[in-house]
């Protein structure tokens, strides 16, 4: 430790700023008090001084007061990230699947619709006018039990074939 | 300028295009559709009543049959495609089943099947003008009346 010098402001400023104040002995510090309170010109000039923080305190507090902000290398890797990040989604098969769930769905209800449209029952046909067919070809005639089947023709000009079954009333 | 580059809207076009075909499709398949009237008629001896369905040939009817009244008392229609069977119940307890085989848009050959319950009573193939009735009659009815039954398709 430096003796402390009492007679000039400056060194006495040099020896406070570069020394460790608990390295200072009580006797030290007593001296140092007696020469500030004997000496109000050095004491102004002390106490206009800002107080020097331990060193380990103003590291802590830089880093608690400094925003915590990426490293270059950080920055680089976020970038990075960012960049292919839509490569990797849409190699995904899950993400795929998710991209057509949409058209699938829109082709299911036009063909659901088409269906239903279809299956709609067919409006019932009105009555037709009655228009007996003159020209009919009998392919076949069958009648069952004991009926007899005839033809009978109504004559004239606009004759028309009758097919009738004579059933046995006994 | 309409941009297809969105799924959707692809989709959208997709279903559109689906529903287009599906309803072309079915216009194609209706012409292998018949369109089948089936008429049931009451002939009786009790009175001279004739529906006005029936006006036009029941001067025809009467000069042949021994039956004075004829009343239309159903009338049946429906569409069924060739091969296709078309039923449908009438009066009394008889019912019919109308099966279109050929169909050439002038003329159309039907198979015609008259049943009484679970019996079958006519069964007859017949080849007609399209829209044209042919008449199958003389299956009894209540009362001493008969039934005469009036089938055309187209």
């Amino acid at each position: 430790m430096n003796a402390i010098p009492g007679d000039n402001p400056e060194r006495l400023l040099e020896a406070l700023r570069s020394a460790d104040l608990d390295q200072f002995s009580p006797e030290e510090v007593a001296r140092i008090e007696g020469l500030l309170n004997s000496r109000p010109d050095l004491a102004s000039v002390v106490g206009e001084q800002p107080a020097t923080p331990d060193a380990g305190l103003a590291s802590v507090l830089r880093q608690s007061s400094a925003p915590q902000t990426p490293s270059a290398s950080e920055w680089e890797s976020v970038w990075e990230n960012i960049e292919t990040a839509p490569a990797t989604t849409a190699n995904q098969p899950s993400r795929r699947w998710l991209h057509w769930w949409t058209p699938l769905t829109a082709i299911a209800a036009g063909l659901l619709l088409g269906i239903v449209w279809r299956s709609a029952p067919a409006p019932t046909t009105a009555p037709w006018p009655l228009q007996l067919a003159t020209d009919v070809e009998i392919q076949s005639l069958e009648v069952y039990g004991d009926a007899t089947p005839m033809i009978v023709s109504t004559g004239g000009t606009d004759s028309i074939d009758v097919i009738w079954v004579l059933e046995d009333e006994g | 300028m309409l941009r297809l580059n969105h799924p959707a809207r692809l989709a959208l076009l997709v279903a559109l295009l689906g529903f287009i075909g599906t309803e072309l499709a079915a216009a194609l398949d209706d012409n292998e559709n018949v369109a089948v009237q089936v008429w049931a008629i009451r002939a009786t001896r009790k009175n001279s009543v004739v529906s006005p369905e029936l006006k036009s040939i029941a001067d025809q009817l009467k000069k042949q049959f021994k039956y004075t009244g004829f009343k239309l008392e159903a009338q049946r229609s429906g569409t069924v495609g060739l091969g296709q069977t078309y039923s449908t119940s009438l009066i009394g307890g008889y019912s019919a089943k109308i099966t279109p085989e050929k169909h050439d848009g002038k003329r159309v050959q039907l198979q015609v099947e008259i049943l009484k319950g679970k019996e079958r009573k006519l069964r007859a193939t017949v080849t007609l003008s399209v829209g044209r009735f042919q008449f199958f009659g003389g299956q009894s009815l209540t009362g001493g009346d008969a039934l005469i039954v009036g089938t055309a398709a187209r």
